[in-house]
């Protein structure tokens, strides 16, 4: 890395634009930057890292001040910077962020900070405006940080010795950005971070454990440990349970066999006591058995009785039913007996008389269908009579209808010749009519185109008024035109040329320019104006030429006829031509009036005809009637008697008859009924006799009803069954021996029985808890140790994984204090140190070298990197805080050099062709500043540019470079001496 | 189809504080020429596009050159995040990058949806797995018991397969960003592992007709169909002796015809040189390294002042210096002894070993794996 320039504007006690060509200072490899303390030396240095990084070194680097007071407020700060790096030339540009006075107002605004990278040469690329992609590219290219920066390019003020008197903590934040190593310091932090995740995992598991722990012993009954259970705990509790199982299974067994016994006892005697209660009943049922005895003799008697009795019951049954036959057929005949009687009846011999009287009745058949004929001739007669009336009046109102009608068709038909002649003469009249319409038309018209005519006239005189004025208009304008042509000739003429008109060179007289003179466009609109003038007279005389042509053709047509003579003409002929208009009209109606009188007539005239062929055909029909009923009634009235007619005598002998063959038959049916049941009556009184009883009567006395026989027979059954059962129960061995006044004790036994009974229950519930107990104890159990089994390794991983993250980060097993980061960081400073010992051995004149220390700190605190300075006067090691003020000066600058030579070596990249070393020369005497000033050369001859910053006056005769700041009221300024 | 397998282009990396992106964009655009020589017809870069999450601003438009010469060149491009690229920054516009023949497969719930293109023999789909992070994987995947990267990548295997079944007579190719049991590491790929197991077996991946794999920078063949194409440049001085190259992977009707190497261009190698300074200032045999980036051991008995400044006088790409005088470092340098030439992990059970006695057992090694690989996790991000 190499700079070129530098520009700084409104940047720290800067209040202008200031410019460092470094070029220019670097001729020589070495220059100084000097001036009045506080003028601004440092803040060269800090541009340039703030344009390289956007940050400044050190405590600066925290107050965010780099704006110059002293600018004016439109001024911007700016910090521009041009350096090759890997070949490249590069131009950095960055403002900081700071607060200007707001534009407007009082106040002030944020100006946002800016940063931009051009590239000048080296490199392709548009170049980058994001201040992160800046800041990425300029570490990528300088291959370090602001932080590595400042420890070994840009020796800071007051951070000169910082690292030489830093202890380990300090030191590796710093080289471990230096040597690029942070991934040690991720490992350490991912092992604590690690141990951390694991620990919080390991606790969950612990909890859990404790959870069962305290769970079995609740199930256990017993009182959680006091420790954390363990293994041996847990087999105890097992064991407790198991003594306290086994002691409760023996009482449960015991109280189980004396419930047994006490229950075997108990079914005994409840068997004893229900034998003797079965002897006792069965003696007590025989006893009433005994008892019944008599009455159940009465019963089998009874039974027997009414058995004998049942032929005679039936027999007397019959005889009732007989004797009721007998009362009915009683009854009938003193019915038919009284039928008989009402009809005056007197004979004797019934069925004779019923036979003689159906003979008679046969004879009037014949007679009575007479009698129908004549009831059908009557009503005939009847009905003949009344059409006769009918028709005879009808005939009457249609011969007076028919008396008006021809004179009424007479009439019409003269009405309609009438009409025909109307018709005929209507076409005549209807074209006369319009021809006088016509003509009055034209009367009307005939003044309006007089009027007309007269307009037309006076249009054309005017018209050829007009053209008369338009014509002498024209020639009053040709005339002035030719005289003014004149003067327009006249006008052309030069003295010695020939005139267009005439050929004299001279031109005595030239006309002379009248006023009013007259263009050729002024002639031609004279001419148009008179042509318009013309064609309108043109046009007026044709339209009065058709205005006369029109008038004469209308007065023509009337022919001379006035006005008023023709609408009279008109009104009369109208008037005529509506009548006969009438008159046609009507006769359409007349016509249809006349067809439909003459249809009249004609049907009358028929029905009247019709009617009076009816009248004679029922005159006729009337006498025949007549006379054939009046021989027919004489015979009739002889066949009926003293009967209304024929054929209610007919049915009054049939009546008789039947009556009187009813009553013979009831009579000897009676008779019948009488003899059957004298026989039945005698068939009873044998049956009685036959069973043994003294009569009918008391046989039916021992009879019983089909339900009062079975109660008998249930009643005996019942006695007989109950002695059999009370004798079989006394012969059964079993009962042969027992005493049936023995007293059996249930009460007491029983009671001993339940007590057993409570005390085996209670014993086995006991041993049902405890069995339960033991089972989920069990389970528990094997899940503790599941979880003790699971969570073991973990235990082992986490113990393991925490002696490591202690060792790794310098403590616990760690002997040397020594983090995994210093390990290796110790590695780079061994040799930093012996990069560092060359320079420092040579400026002190071989008196002071470094020697790397892996002693742990003071108090225990990690040690590793500690250094050491080695003196060779005394020969012993000291650390390197105890240096004095210049010894510290040589040996930090030795160690900044050291440092960024191992760095160069370990990561290539650029390297660094500018140094800086900000103050620390005012400690040394004049012989070492010799030495720091060879060693200088030295670097100077390997191609670098040193840059001191110090206000030493020896140094400023020392270096013919020089860069001098000024100090003044209103700020600093820049000012370059070379030589 | 020619399918040309690069990964791990890391643009934007410095190697030593130098900037490559120069030396990076001559490289890969030289893959340009050979896509338009060897008419390759998709390009797939397995990986680790950039060196971080949030590139430059540079290293974006020398991506966005080179990736459009590719295109111009006649390829089409598949792309997947590796552990370096942020997957959401990278996968940005990816739907309007497809229309220009750019697939930017970045979304893990998408992997099973391929990329699919046509040749004369029928339909190709190349399906790119980013970089699996286990954690979000899990979640993302929905399989929250899956073990470490092989779990979510086995699951995510099954995904494709599923995806495959459907796609009868397709041909296969896979991207995916892993370590791969047998693959052999250098010192620049940043470690992955998780709970120590960062290992993933080549099973994993049976069933597929190429698969392009990205994360080790050797260029290495675990199986005919399964590759590491390396980084395109070295950045390591343990890969000085790699071979930098990419695959070219034939695929005709039956699924992969055959696999030819393409060897890259290198635009500044690497060496490594011992000796006193002096002696490297002056010996004529060292001359061929004047151009090269050089990593110097000093063997002077006294370490010499400004000694990469003055070995840059003559070797200008002098990047790193490492004094060790022969015979021993002086009294008082034990730590140097034991820190210099070791990994991180070797550091710390040397520490572990130093500053409490008795060497650190197999889980606390275990720990300091899981640490460092932690670490560096949470410095991409």
């Amino acid at each position: 890395m190499r700079l070129h320039r530098l520009e700084l504007t409104a940047f720290g006690p800067y209040p202008k634009r200031e410019q460092v060509d470094f070029d220019a200072l670097g001729a020589d490899g070495l220059f100084l930057l000097h001036g009045d303390t506080g003028a601004g030396k440092t803040t060269l240095l800090d541009a340039v890292a703030f344009a390289l990084f956007g940050t400044v070194p050190g405590a600066r680097g925290e107050v965010k001040k780099l704006r110059c007071d002293y600018a004016a407020g439109d001024v911007v700060t700016e910090v521009t910077l041009e350096l090759t790096v890997q070949g490249r030339r590069l131009k950095l540009v960055r403002s900081p962020e700071y607060d200007r006075p707001k534009k407007r107002g009082d106040g002030f605004t944020k100006q946002q900070a800016k940063a931009s990278l051009t590239w000048l040469s080296g490199w392709e690329g548009e170049g980058l405006t994001r201040i992160d992609e800046v800041a990425r590219t300029v570490e990528q290219l300088l291959g370090m940080t602001a932080v590595q920066f400042f420890q070994v390019v840009l020796l800071p003020q007051g951070e000169f010795a910082r690292f030489l008197r830093a202890d380990t903590a300090e030191r590796e934040k710093l080289l471990e950005k230096l040597f690029g190593t942070e991934r040690f310091l991720d490992v350490e932090n991912w092992f604590r971070e690690h141990r951390q995740s694991l620990g919080r995992a390991l606790e969950q598991r612990r909890q859990v454990n404790r959870g069962f722990i305290s769970r079995v012993a609740e199930a256990a009954g017993e009182e959680p440990p006091e420790d954390i259970g363990d293994e041996e705990w847990l087999s105890s509790v097992l064991k407790r349970l198991g003594e306290t199982k086994r002691d409760t299974e023996l009482r449960a067994q015991e109280a189980a066999d004396l419930r047994n016994a006490v229950d075997a006892t108990l079914a005994e005697a409840r068997a004893e006591a229900e034998r003797v209660r079965r002897v006792r009943a069965a003696r007590q049922a025989l006893a009433q058995c005994e008892e019944l005895e008599p009455q159940r003799r009465t019963w089998i008697a009874q039974r027997e009785a009414a058995r004998r009795a049942l032929a005679v019951v039936a027999a007397h049954q019959a005889v009732g039913r007989l004797r009721a036959s007998l009362d009915l057929a009683v009854t009938r005949a003193s019915a038919a007996a009284r039928a008989v009687a009402s009809s005056g009846y007197d004979g004797s011999d019934l069925r004779e008389d019923a036979s003689r009287l159906r003979e008679e009745a046969g004879g009037l058949n014949q007679l009575a269908a007479e009698a129908e004929q004549q009831k059908i001739d009557q009503r005939r007669i009847a009905e003949l009579e009344q059409e006769r009336e009918r028709v005879q009046l009808l005939i009457g109102r249609l011969t007076e209808e028919l008396s008006g009608l021809p004179e009424r068709i007479r009439g019409l038909r003269e009405q309609l010749t009438a009409g025909d002649q109307a018709a005929g003469r209507l076409d005549g009249l209807r074209a006369r009519c319009e021809e006088l319409r016509l003509r009055a038309a034209d009367a009307d018209q005939l003044p309006v185109l007089a009027a007309a005519v007269t307009t037309a006239e006076d249009a054309l005189r005017s018209a050829i008024d007009r053209h008369q004025t338009a014509r002498e208009e024209l020639q009053a304008v040709r005339q002035r035109r030719l005289d003014g042509m004149a003067a327009e000739l006249a006008g052309r003429l030069a003295a010695g040329e020939g005139c267009p008109v005439c050929g004299s060179v001279e031109h005595p007289t030239p006309a002379v320019t009248v006023t009013d003179a007259v263009s050729e466009a002024d002639e031609q609109r004279a001419g148009a104006a008179e042509q318009r003038a013309q064609t309108a007279r043109t046009e007026a005389e044709r339209a009065l030429l058709h205005a006369r042509a029109q008038h004469d053709q209308v007065r023509d047509r009337l022919g001379g006829r006035e006005d008023g003579e023709i609408h009279r003409a008109l009104a009369e002929s109208d008037e005529e031509c509506r009548l006969a208009a009438e008159l046609a009209e009507q006769n359409a109606v007349y016509l249809v009036e006349l067809e439909k009188f003459e249809r009249h007539c004609e049907e009358l005239t028929t029905r009247r005809g019709d009617a009076e062929q009816k009248l004679v055909a029922a005159r006729t029909e009337l006498s025949t009637l007549t006379e054939t009923v009046a021989a027919r009634i004489q015979r009739l009235d002889a066949a009926r008697g003293e009967h209304t007619d024929v054929l209610a005598r007919r049915t009054h002998l049939l009546a008789l008859a039947s009556a009187l063959t009813e009553l013979a038959d009831r009579r000897q049916s009676v008779q019948e009924c009488r003899q059957r049941l004298d026989e039945q009556i005698a068939v009873a009184a044998e049956a009685a006799a036959e069973v043994g009883f003294p009569s009918v009567e008391a046989a039916l006395q021992a009879a019983l009803t089909e339900a009062e026989l079975s109660e008998l027979d249930s009643n005996i059954t019942r006695c007989d069954n109950a002695r059999a059962a009370a004798e079989s129960v006394l012969a059964e061995p079993e009962l042969a021996e027992v005493d049936a006044d023995a007293d059996v004790d249930l009460d007491g036994i029983s009671e001993r029985a339940r007590q057993a009974h409570a005390e085996a229950e209670q014993a086995a519930s006991a041993l049902h808890a405890v069995r339960q107990a033991n089972q989920r104890v069990g389970e528990l159990a094997a899940r503790l140790r599941a979880a003790w089994a699971e969570s073991g390794p973990v235990e082992a991983e986490f113990a393991e994984l925490d002696a490591l993250t202690d060792v790794i980060n310098g403590r616990g097993q760690n002997r040397n204090k020594m983090s995994l980061r210093s390990y290796v960081l110790a590695a780079r400073l061994e040799e930093v140190a012996v990069a560092a010992s060359r320079r420092l051995e040579r400026m002190s004149q071989g008196r002071y070298s470094f020697v790397h220390s892996d002693e742990a700190g003071a108090r225990g605190t990690r040690g590793g990197l500690s250094l050491d300075v080695l003196d060779d006067y005394s020969g012993r090691r000291r650390p390197a805080k105890t240096l004095s003020g210049g010894e510290s000066f040589l040996a930090s600058l030795s160690l900044a050099l050291g440092l960024a030579d191992v760095v160069a070596g370990e990561t290539g990249g650029a390297l660094l062709d500018t140094l800086f070393v900000d103050e620390g020369f005012g400690t040394l005497d004049a012989d070492t500043l010799d030495l720091v000033m060879n060693t200088l050369d030295d670097l100077r001859a390997g191609g670098r540019v040193v840059g001191l910053v110090s206000h030493v006056e020896e140094l400023r005769q020392r270096i013919p470079t020089r860069l001098r700041v000024r100090k003044a009221r209103t700020g600093s300024t820049l000012e370059l001496s070379v030589g | 189809m020619r399918v040309l397998h690069t990964s791990d282009w890391h643009v934007g990396r410095t190697f030593h504080g130098r900037d490559l992106l120069v030396e990076q964009e001559s490289v890969l655009g030289g893959l340009a020429d050979l896509v338009a020589d060897e008419k390759v017809d998709v390009v797939v870069v397995a990986g680790d596009l950039y060196d971080r999450a949030v590139p430059s601003g540079d290293a974006v438009q020398v991506c966005a050159r080179v990736l459009r010469r590719i295109r111009a060149a006649g390829a089409q491009i598949v792309v997947t995040p590796g552990n370096h690229d942020s997957a959401p920054r990278l996968g940005v516009f990816g739907e309007f990058a497809s229309a220009g023949g750019l697939h930017l497969r970045t979304r893990m719930a998408e992997l099973h949806l391929p990329v699919v293109l046509t040749d004369r023999h029928g339909p190709v789909a190349l399906y790119g797995i980013p970089f699996l992070e286990p954690e979000p994987a899990r979640h993302a995947l929905r399989v929250p018991q899956a073990r470490g990267h092989s779990g979510v990548l086995t699951e995510a295997m099954r995904r494709i397969k599923e995806d495959l079944a459907g796609r009868a007579g397709t041909r296969s190719v896979v991207l995916a960003h892993a370590f791969v049991t047998g693959g052999e590491p250098s010192e620049s790929e940043r470690t992955i592992a998780v709970g120590g197991v960062q290992d993933v077996p080549s099973s994993v991946f049976a069933g597929v007709d190429y698969v392009a794999l990205g994360h080790l920078h050797g260029p290495q063949r675990l199986a005919d169909n399964l590759r590491y194409s390396g980084s395109p440049l070295a950045y390591s001085f343990s890969e000085a002796r790699h071979v930098k190259s990419v695959w070219l992977a034939e695929l005709d009707a039956g699924g992969l015809a055959g696999v030819e190497r393409r060897e890259l261009p290198v635009p500044r190698r690497l060496a490594t040189a011992t000796g006193r300074l002096e002696d490297l200032m002056t010996a004529p045999e060292h001359e061929d390294l004047v151009d090269r980036f050089l990593s110097v051991v000093l063997t002077d008995r006294i370490r010499p002042l400004d000694s990469l400044r003055r070995l840059q006088e003559r070797f200008p790409h002098a990047v790193h210096v490492e004094w060790r005088p022969e015979g021993g470092r002086p009294e008082g340098m034990s730590y140097a002894e034991r820190v210099r030439g070791r990994t991180d992990e070797e550091v710390a059970c040397c520490f572990i070993e130093d500053c409490r006695g008795g060497e650190p057992n197999q889980r606390e090694r275990a720990l300091l794996q899981e640490a460092f690989a932690a670490v560096a996790r949470e410095k991409v991000s």
